[in-house]
């Protein structure tokens, strides 16, 4: 795992963690008072139905008792009932009968009923409010129901009597009570009650997200997303089968939902709000992790690229450059570091490449001695058989002469050839102030002259100091440069331009071409010895003047792009 | 309202009209037989010189008033009334069915104008004059749905475009009682001109005289507007055309309903049809009741229904019992009849009959047969010998 995506990493965790904790607390702690919230409003409903219901029946035995004590004490209803002594018969006036028919209607409606119903001692009605024509007809278990489903209620704990009665148009749901009075000896009873209907009890909820709904036996369950929060039980009265006068005694509910929606709405959005602040949180760790990490990598990666470079021959490797030379943090103080590494592995170098020439001094000696002799072996026979020659046959001087001239020309040139090749492989240091503008500009003529079709162009910066050098030496490391540069061209136009420029403790001298340039491959290998990519070349020119550059203490850097030409800017330190 | 306004209500009324001849009626008093008017006021003058049925007197000693001001009870009533004054008939039929010559156009129309809401209970007001010799001048405004009657017995202090009504026809048991309590009005009971029946596909014949007092019991208890057991004759029975011309072929095999439909708009039906589900569900339950009333007793209900819905109803025949009311006397035309459902049997169940509430010192008017005014333009008129 690389450094760059661990500190990706560590920067998404340390992001993340945090912010998670802190979104799944605050995001319980919400739910939780929500959810209490909720509970409190439920509570607080409950309470305020069950008081409600209670003051609503309370209300109803109270109508009922005070529309009994009216009934008892009105002289019609007397007549209507006793006056022929028959009281389920229709033989009374008509005058007081069709009163009597019309009262529960009237009663019902100025004592905010729904339901009323006056049955005599013998169950049959005499009355009634909700279904005005039902007259006459025999129902004694009405009343006994509802008194039954009272007391049940009463020892059930429930809310009510809630009564299922017919009406012309259908049936009505009441709450419902029974009361009872005497007249001339006989009972009468009276069923009344309020409507509670759906409609009137989907009113009782106060708050939109609350509902109250009536469950009768065999509802179904609430709608998906209500949350049943409470039941209250009423005890319900219906008729029960097909006959008439019937009733079945069971349980309905009042149901409070709560529907949760707002809630889980609110919740699905702090789980969006969430989201997107991890998300957000994510990127802007990721990015600035990256930020960092290429802060702090890629310095390292391109120092690990210049040290692998680095090796024995090539120690001219400078750390310290562009934006890494002015940094004053940790990557800065590396590069420095190794610059110095490099620089005190370049002077051990320079001691070593000192120790070994002179020990290949000693050996080339060696080796010069022979070839000398090699060399001069031929001459030395040559001038032994001349002077023979010339002391035992002086007449035929001049025809042995000519024949062995050709052997000394071979000879001489021979020498001549090993006197070179041994001047190229170690060439003698005699350093000295030297002039570089001069040195440039000397081999520029040069090469100017011998490259017609190369423009060859010198910018040399005034005040430049002078150089420790061995001038030959200085001469030898801008002709092969200047000469690269120039094949470079491969004979098309171009240009060649030779400068200098003061730099601290140096001058910089840079030959640069606008020829094919070089590959990074090419470049690896472009200081080695014997590699040449041009026809007939020998492959040491440019380590040749990498280990002379090297000779004077100086560097040896090189810009190039395949197309683009090349540079080679090389600096000596000064005098 | 205008002449051609009155459609083919209008023109069935004048063939009623055309159908029948009049008959003058003597001040009808309390031996009147069932179904003619009675007069509570004095007997007419002894100055009238033309006799005529069924003349309404109402206490002639009274000042008699240039203006008279009839509030009909809806645009229909008032169409009929309209149409009775201003048009000419060939024949009459008075108020104990009787049928006479016919009668010229006593009144023509000339005002007819929208009342505003806020000037009273009344809608609308139609001006007549009388034709030809002058006379008194008859005002008809047209009662608003929904409005109370007793309202148009009394006018407001000031008020301009409505009066106080003179004759006022109803059937409202609250206003008759509310009339009967104003020494300055006298409530007259009009001819029995409606027949409450219940059209069911089955059921089975009652014994007569079970029939009739169950009928009694309905008027008696069940309805609470002036009402009787219905009576025969009944037109139908020995008349079925009218009513199979109107038959529309339903499907007798369709399911049924448990509902007992009947006129939203009419108080008595409704008071019958309820009485009809409270009988389904009692032990003794009537014979003549449809099978499907009778089927589970919660299933059972009355169903008030808007014209629209009740001729929907009617014509899809599917509802266990439909209660109608049916005019008294045959119609010329079948066109204003309800269509009954095919195969239906007509139950007469109850007769009901509205009444005049009369400002004394209005001049003698006769009543029709089928309990429509007529009002005259001159006072030589005399109660029949």
């Amino acid at each position: 795992m690389s450094f760059r995506t661990r500190l990706l990493l560590a920067f998404a965790l340390a992001a993340l963690v945090p912010l998670g904790v802190l979104a799944v607390g605050v995001r319980r702690e919400m739910a939780a008072r929500l959810g209490a919230q909720a509970d409190r409003r439920v509570a607080s409903l409950v309470g305020v139905l069950r008081a409600d219901l209670a003051t609503e029946s309370r209300s109803t035995r109270a109508r009922l008792h005070a529309l009994g004590q009216e009934l008892a004490a009105d002289n019609r209803f007397r007549l209507a009932v006793l006056e022929t002594g028959a009281s389920d018969t229709s033989d009374a006036g008509d005058a007081e009968r069709r009163w009597l028919l019309d009262w529960a209607g009237e009663a019902m409606r100025l004592g905010g009923l729904a339901v009323l119903q006056v049955q005599n001692d013998s169950g049959r009605i005499l009355s009634s409010g909700h279904f005005r024509n039902e007259y006459d007809r025999l129902a004694p278990a009405l009343p006994a129901a509802v008194a039954r489903a009272a007391r049940t209620a009463r020892t059930d704990s429930a809310v009510g009597v809630l009564l299922d009665v017919r009406t012309p148009q259908g049936a009505l749901l009441a709450l419902a009570d029974v009361d009872s009075f005497e007249v001339g000896g006989r009972r009468f009873t009276l069923v009344g009650g309020r409507a509670l209907d759906s409609a009137a009890v989907a009113r009782l909820a106060p708050a939109a997200e609350l509902a109250v709904r009536l469950q009768m036996p065999g509802d179904t369950a609430p709608r998906v997303g209500d949350a049943v929060v409470a039941r209250l039980p009423l005890a319900h009265v219906a008729p029960h089968g097909a006959a008439a006068d019937s009733f079945a005694l069971d349980t309905a509910q009042l149901v409070v939902t709560q529907d949760r929606s707002a809630l889980y709405a609110l919740r699905r959005g702090l789980d969006r709000w969430i989201a997107l602040a991890l998300g957000a949180t994510l990127l802007l760790a990721l990015g600035l992790g990256a930020w960092l990490a290429a802060r702090v990598s890629r310095p390292l990666a391109e120092l690990a690229a210049k040290t692998e470079r680095v090796d024995l021959d090539r120690l001219d490797q400078q750390f310290g450059t562009g934006a890494d030379a002015v940094r004053d943090d940790e990557i800065g103080a590396l590069a420095r570091l190794l610059d110095a590494m490099t620089a005190r592995l370049r002077a051990g170098a320079a001691r070593l490449r000192e120790a070994e020439r002179r020990t290949a001094v000693g050996d080339v000696a060696r080796q010069v001695n022979h070839d000398i002799k090699n060399g001069l072996a031929p001459i030395r026979h040559v001038l032994r058989h001349l002077t023979q020659v010339a002391e035992q046959e002086p007449e035929r001087l001049a025809a042995i002469w000519l024949e062995r001239r050709g052997t000394l020309e071979s000879s001489v040139a021979y020498l001549e050839d090993l006197a070179r090749n041994y001047a190229r492989l170690s060439p003698a240091l005699d350093r000295a102030a030297c002039d570089p503008n001069a040195a440039l500009a000397e081999v520029a003529r040069t090469v100017e002259g011998r490259h017609a079709d190369a423009a060859i162009e010198t910018r040399l910066a005034a005040g430049v100091p002078a150089v420790r050098a061995d001038p030959v030496v200085l001469r030898r490391i801008l002709e092969n440069l200047a000469g690269n540069a120039v094949d470079a061209l491969d004979g098309r136009p171009g240009r060649v331009t030779l400068a200098s420029e003061a730099v601290p403790d140096g001058v910089r001298l840079t030959v640069a071409d606008t020829g094919r340039g070089m590959t990074r491959a090419e470049l690896e290998r472009a200081f080695d010895d014997f590699y040449t990519t041009k026809d007939g070349g020998t492959g040491l020119g440019l380590s040749v003047v990498r280990r002379l550059v090297l000779d004077l203490g100086g560097t040896l850097r090189v810009e190039t792009a395949p197309g683009q030409g090349s540079r080679f800017i090389v600096e000596i330190p000064t005098a | 309202m205008r002449h051609d306004l009155a459609g083919a209500r209008a023109g069935a009324a004048l063939g009623v009209l055309a159908a029948l001849a009049a008959v003058l009626l003597a001040a009808c008093g309390p031996g009147t037989p069932a179904g003619a008017p009675g007069v509570a006021a004095a007997p007419a003058p002894a100055t009238t010189a033309v006799p005529e049925p069924c003349l309404v007197v109402a206490d002639p000693t009274a000042p008699r008033r240039d203006t008279i001001t009839v509030v009909a009870a809806g645009r229909e009533a008032a169409e009929r009334l309209l149409v009775r004054q201003t048009r000419e008939v060939p024949a009459r039929i008075d108020c104990e069915g009787r049928v006479g010559p016919g009668a010229p156009a006593a009144f023509r129309l000339v005002g007819d104008a929208p009342v505003p809401a806020s000037a009273g209970p009344t809608g609308r007001v139609l001006l007549l004059v009388p034709a030809a010799a002058p006379g008194p001048v008859v005002r008809i405004e047209v009662l608003r749905p929904g409005a109370d009657p007793r309202d148009a017995l009394d006018a407001a202090p000031g008020a301009l475009l409505h009066r106080a009504a003179d004759v006022l026809v109803t059937r409202d048991p609250a206003t008759l009682a509310y009339a009967r309590r104003r020494r300055e009005l006298v409530v007259v009971p009009l001819p029995w001109d409606r027949t409450y029946v219940l059209a069911a596909v089955g059921g089975a014949a009652e014994p007569p005289d079970r029939a009739a007092a169950l009928r009694r019991a309905l008027a008696r208890d069940a309805v609470r507007s002036a009402a009787r057991g219905a009576e025969p004759p009944f037109w139908w029975e020995g008349d079925a055309s009218c009513l199979a011309a109107a038959a529309p072929g339903g499907d007798l095999t369709a399911p049924r309903t448990h509902r007992i439909v009947y006129p939203a708009d009419d108080a008595t039906a409704g008071e019958l049809a309820e009485r009809i589900v409270a009988l389904a569900a009692s032990t003794d339950r009537p014979g003549w009741l449809p099978a499907p009333v009778g089927a589970p007793v919660p299933t059972a209900r009355a169903a008030p229904l808007d014209s629209t819905a009740l001729t929907r109803a009617l014509a899809a025949g599917n509802e266990a019992g439909y209660v109608l009311p049916l005019p008294r006397l045959r119609p010329a035309s079948c066109a204003a009849l309800p269509r009954l459902p095919a195969g239906a049997t007509l139950v007469p169940l109850v007769d009901t009959r509205a009444h005049a509430v009369v400002r004394r010192g209005v001049a003698p008017f006769a009543v029709d047969g089928d309990g429509t005014l007529r009002f005259f333009p001159d006072s030589s008129l005399s109660p029949r010998p």
